[in-house]
């Protein structure tokens, strides 16, 4: 190797070193905190809709800079690589919604110790953030959903639930709820089999959907947990000509289940709204950062997240609890467009 | 004579650096058959390509009908002028069906988009009846024995108004029964006017068939014989350039000292073979043959431990062993050498070197199984030297080597764990003459030092050149042995091996 | 060695008969634990539902046939159905006939891509196409996005060509009627089969599948043949990636892939086509594709515990997949090729 460029390495490597360090004192109590959310992808409606919540919390406070980044793909390392640089950027709070909270431990073990604050979202199970921002307890949201379900139903009938994957912890826990709730309040609401899976296939949802229709015509309401599953139950019910007897319930959005809500095979949608997850996840670290009271019952600010709940999971991080979900039936669905007539979500 | 068909006159073709047809003529006759020999590498395949049209000569000039087509005939001319040349993969398909085979390449020459299901079959029935055999023109070719597909393979060519077949080293892959049969229908096709040009090596077959012999040596014309003049011993000399001389071998297997090495009793195996003796003595070379399915191969197997037979008992020095698998045999000292040497035999792609000592390389571990390189070495340069193994280095590919030399490696794979009996299946399959009587020397030199050879062949011929007694294999059982080979002729031989069964049938 | 000479003889040592007989056993056995299996509603719909994964068995078929193999066809179904939509959206055409023609069209150059691969540079077919597969897909979703097209923002084009069908009736199951996917379907079984039994290019494409060079020697084109082939799977995988965005009303360009890949070559082994190329019947195809979309489709009613799906498809791919490769083997040996033990 030649000594010149060696040299010229070295010199870098110091110059560098001596950035880093000068960088640190930078920081002052008197400039704005900086606020930052880290979402799993860009680029899609989900977290278009946040980046207007958490922009919103900035302006809605003067010492606070809130923004919104990350990366086109839902990509773990990619998120890992995002956070560093808003370390060494000295940003004072870092919101995440992980793509995977394992592979997170290390890069938010670094923020913390250099006094940034994380708050995650859709985390619940997260081993090290100061704080878990959940829009609900899943088991709520699970009786909630049954609750609008058994109310169409009347009291009785055969319903069928389906999940993701047999292995999403959040599925099961929806139809855990669900299950529990209608087991104790509605005796008459039996299932048709047990949950099954769709793997966040639309198709998959659709032929199940139609083999689950046939082989038991009694069958009067499919609850699905993810996406694909409202849109594929709403075209089986439709091909078979089941609408007003038969209709699908469950997590969607009205982007997606909005046509089968208004042709009936689609009854209640539920989901919960990004903006406001947003902007209460910017809002729980503003109150860490400024040593403000984060307890039971605080209001932050947003429909839903008005009578908090915290419990702390089995690693010890506070979750934040709210019962923000939002329901959509055919009454509220034009709620939902925006000026061009598009849904927003 | 007849008129010429065919006329290559003063043929030069030079591949960078080699000679491979030097000033080389041929005439053939209509309603001809003549054969071409000469060894591996002689120029046979370079002259085939160059009437083919797949090869341009340097000089000289191809005569067909009197026509000169100087040097750049084409493929598709010799095609139209009725030239056709059956390769010896016989580029068929085995996945098609024998009218398909047949009748295709007809379709495709006349341009045709559709086929003609109907029209595909008369032209295949038609074609076979011409050669009057019968081969059921539905079934896939995959189902047909090897002399069956050269018999589609004429079929095609005679669909395309072949004049004059060109087969290339034909009965190489083909037992000795069905060289027969492939031999009647090229009488018929010579009945009716088609000349035949067979590419060989093999020297028995030339004068059942032929009508004129060419010799080519080192791609020089060694000259044109009657085939009715020659003899083998000639004929081997005018290829080779050298006089080879057949040495039976002397062994008294009942005489003084005899000490049998591997003895089989009673053995036998379902739907196999049955009720097998036989004694394999150090310094004897033992010939076993007889026709594919006689159960040959399927003894040998069992021999080496590769499958257990259902009763009897095999020793081996005197005591009565149990063989589980081929790791016994070749701990007790046998070894085996398959007939199928690209299949079975060899790495094609590793080094020389490597081949040869795959077998022995466990015993040359030291401490933490390092292999001792000076060993390795030793072992390798020895057998090169002893089997006489034509290479620039050891460290080439294996694929690199003629056939002949191939074998060869094959050989010394086989005996560098010095086995004590050797069991080999069809070691010159596909070898030219030289290299075939190179192989049978050390084969003979083996037993001189001491080994117990068990020779299993096809070919009478080569048993009564190199054994010192014969075993015929018959639908499973031994149903003869002859001695003092050099009393013996081969006919009466190759009569007790074709001979039909009567009297086991009836029981 | 004997052969079967007598039609019952010959029947018997087909692949087809025993996958036939397999078929209608497991029709029995869901009809008689099922009762809405054997409805017409539930038949219609499985022929309106299984069209797409038909049309790739039929076009993985093609290939495999060829001793060639092509892996993108899943990539190549769901860019030929997203470009086509978005296309369709951005310059406002609301037709089915164009969403055909584009689909085709991007279908057909995509497979002749992978036959320029292929020829040009004598690559192996598995290796070309497992790369473009990639190439396409991640091509897609960085040039075009990941934003996934629902019912509402989908030109009715598609909604419509979903509902068509033929011999309308109303029942109380719904609206019964053979739909135009199936109709589709069937078109392409009967020119794939035509195509392979009774045109030169067929022929040829066996005779690649048996022996490559002697089809080169027997004066077949082998080159354009491969073009021809992997067109082919192009426009048939193309045809089905707009019969999936019909049928589904929703494009998402992670659909397709990923999901169907296996079934489709478990479809296509199962029924009797060799792996190495050159054997395979449209036939053995059919009912391979038959077993597996009625096993795919019914395991709910019969009772098979979701957790346990995969599982039994699993189960019932490898035994199926295991029992073809023997069955075949000992046919071969019964016909008196003889099976030697190899030494090494």
């Amino acid at each position: 190797m030649k000594k010149t460029t060696l040299f010229v390495v070295l010199a870098m490597l110091t110059i560098g070193l001596a950035f880093a360090s000068g960088g640190q004192e930078e920081a002052s109590a008197d400039e704005p905190y900086e606020i930052v959310m880290v979402v799993k992808l860009e680029g899609v409606a989900w977290f278009d809709n946040m980046r207007l919540g958490v922009e919103a919390f900035g302006e809605d406070h003067d010492d606070v800079i809130a923004w919104q980044t990350g990366a086109d793909t839902a990509d773990p390392a990619a998120q890992v690589r995002i956070i560093e640089d808003l370390i060494a950027q000295e940003v004072d709070a870092i919101l995440i919604v992980p793509n995977d909270p394992e592979s997170l431990v290390p890069v938010i073990e670094r923020a913390r110790s250099r006094g940034i604050v994380v708050v995650t979202h859709e985390a619940s199970n997260i081993q090290n953030a100061d704080y878990d921002v959940e829009a609900f307890d899943n088991l709520q949201y699970g009786a909630h959903m049954a609750s609008v379900m058994a109310d169409w139903l009347g009291g009785e009938g055969v319903w069928q639930p389906f999940v993701g994957h047999l292995t999403s912890t959040t599925h099961n826990e929806w139809v855990d709820g669900e299950e529990a709730f209608l087991a104790e309040n509605y005796p008459g609401i039996v299932l048709a089999n047990e949950r099954q899976e769709e793997n966040e296939n639309q198709q998959v949802a659709y032929e199940r959907s139609l083999e689950i229709l046939r082989s038991n015509p009694d069958v009067r309401a499919i609850m699905g947990s993810a996406m694909s599953t409202v849109p594929g139950a709403a075209q089986a019910i439709e091909e078979l000509g089941l609408i007003g007897q038969v209709a699908a319930f469950g997590t969607c959005l009205p982007s997606v289940a909005g046509d089968y809500i208004e042709n009936g095979s689609v009854e209640s949608i539920h989901f919960w709204v990004p903006a406001d997850a947003g902007y209460v996840s910017a809002a729980v670290a503003y109150r860490a950062l400024k040593g403000m009271d984060i307890s039971e019952g605080i209001d932050l600010g947003r429909p839903g997240y008005e009578n908090i709940i915290i419990k702390e999971n089995a690693n010890g991080v506070p979750i934040i609890y709210g019962q923000a979900w939002a329901d959509v039936n055919i009454d509220n669905l034009d709620e939902w467009r925006d000026a061009s007539g598009d849904y927003e979500l | 004579m007849a008129e010429a068909l065919l006329e290559v006159r003063n043929i030069s073709k030079a591949y960078i650096g080699v000679q491979a047809l030097d000033d080389f003529s041929i005439t053939i006759c209509e309603g001809e058959v003549h054969c071409l020999v000469g060894e591996n590498g002689s120029g046979k395949s370079t002259l085939i390509k160059s009437i083919s049209g797949a090869v341009q000569p340097d000089a000289g000039e191809i005569v067909i009908d009197g026509t000169s087509y100087g040097t750049s005939i084409t493929a598709i001319d010799a095609i139209r002028q009725g030239i056709e040349v059956i390769y010896q993969d016989l580029s068929l398909f085995p996945n098609l069906t024998v009218a398909e085979n047949i009748s295709l390449t007809g379709f495709i020459e006349e341009g045709k988009r559709l086929t003609n299901w109907k029209r595909v079959r008369e032209i295949a029935v038609q074609t076979l009846s011409q050669l009057e055999e019968e081969i059921d023109v539905e079934l896939p070719l995959d189902r047909l024995s090897m002399a069956q597909r050269q018999i589609v393979a004429i079929s095609r060519a005679l669909t395309k108004g072949a004049r004059l077949i060109i087969m290339d080293e034909p009965t190489t892959a083909i037992t000795a029964e069905d060289v027969a049969r492939l031999f009647n229908v090229v009488r018929r096709l010579n009945a009716r006017g088609v000349s035949m040009l067979f590419v060989s090596h093999k020297l028995d077959e030339v004068f059942q068939i032929a009508d004129t012999v060419t010799v080519v040596r080192d791609g020089k014309k060694v000259g044109d014989y009657d085939a009715k003049s020659l003899d083998e011993t000639e004929l081997t000399y005018l290829m080779t350039g050298e006089m080879l001389e057949y040495k039976p071998f002397e062994f008294d297997p009942e005489g003084e000292g005899a000490r049998s090495l591997l003895e089989a009793r009673g053995l036998s195996r379902e739907n196999q073979y049955e009720g097998i003796d036989l004694a394999i003595h150090a310094g004897e070379v033992v010939g076993l043959t007889g026709l594919v399915g006689s159960g040959r191969t399927e003894l040998a197997l069992s021999l080496f431990g590769m499958t257990l037979p259902d009763s009897g008992e095999i020793l081996f020095e005197g005591t009565p062993v149990k063989m589980r698998g081929p790791e016994d045999a070749k701990r007790l000292g046998i070894s085996y050498l398959p007939e199928d040497r690209h299949g079975q035999g060899l790495f094609e792609d590793q080094t020389i070197a490597d081949n040869i000592v795959i077998t022995v390389v466990d015993r040359m571990k030291r401490f933490f199984g390092i292999i001792d390189n000076n060993k390795r070495v030793d072992t390798w340069r020895s057998w090169i030297e002893k089997l006489k193994i034509k290479t620039p280095s050891a460290l080439h590919a294996v694929s690199t080597l003629s056939g002949g030399n191939q074998q060869r490696v094959v050989l010394a794979k086989w005996l560098a764990p010095e086995p004590k009996v050797f069991l080999i299946d069809g070691p010159t399959i596909g070898v030219d003459v030289l290299s075939k009587a190179r192989i049978h020397d050390v084969i003979q030199d083996l037993a001189r030092a001491g080994m117990g050879v068990l020779l299993i062949s096809d070919e009478v011929s080569e048993i009564m050149q190199v054994c010192s007694r014969a075993l015929i294999m018959r639908r499973g059982r031994l149903v003869a042995e002859f001695r003092n080979l050099r009393s013996i002729d081969e006919a009466e031989i190759q009569a007790v091996v074709a001979e039909p069964d009567t009297s086991e049938e009836a029981s | 060695m004997k052969r079967p000479k007598t039609f019952i003889n010959r029947v018997l040592h087909r692949h087809e008969t025993y996958l036939t007989l397999i078929i209608i056993l497991f029709s029995v056995v869901t009809a008689n634990v099922a009762p809405a299996f054997l409805t017409a509603g539930n038949i219609l719909s499985l022929l309106r539902g299984g069209a797409g994964l038909g049309l790739l068995s039929l076009a993985f078929f093609v290939a495999l046939i060829s001793g060639g193999i092509d892996i993108s066809f899943p990539a190549i179904a769901i860019s030929a159905q997203y470009i086509t939509v978005r296309t369709m959206l951005a310059i406002d055409v609301n037709s089915l006939v164009f969403a055909f023609v584009l689909a085709s069209a991007i279908g057909i150059v995509y497979g002749l891509i992978n036959a320029f691969l292929i020829t040009r540079f004598k690559l192996p077919a598995l290796i070309v196409t497992l790369g473009t597969s990639n190439l396409y897909h991640g091509g897609l979703l960085q040039f075009l996005g990941t934003e996934s097209v629902n019912v509402g923002g989908l030109p009715t084009a598609f909604s419509d060509f979903g509902r068509m069908s033929l011999f309308q009736i109303s029942t109380e199951q719904g609206t019964l009627g053979i739909s135009l996917f199936f109709v589709i379907f069937v078109i392409a079984i009967v020119l794939t089969w035509f195509i392979l039994r009774h045109t030169m290019l067929g022929r040829g494409i066996y005779a690649i599948g048996g022996d490559e060079e002697a089809a080169r020697r027997a004066g077949f084109n082998v080159s354009r043949i491969q073009y021809f082939i992997y067109a082919y799977v192009g426009f048939l995988s193309a045809i089905m990636g707009i019969i999936h965005v019909s049928m589904i009303q929703y494009a998402n360009p992670t659909n397709i892939v990923g999901t169907i890949l296996l079934r489709v070559i478990a479809a296509v082994i199962l029924g009797g086509t060799s792996i190495s190329g050159g054997r395979g019947t449209v036939t053995g195809t059919l009912l391979g594709f038959v077993l597996i979309v009625l096993i795919d489709r019914h395991l709910i009613m019969l009772g098979v515990p979701a957790e346990w799906t995969d599982f039994f498809v699993g189960i019932v791919i490898v035994l199926g997949v295991l029992a073809t490769h023997i069955r075949l083997r000992l046919e071969r040996k019964r016909l008196g090729e003889l099976v030697v033990e190899r030494a090494h």
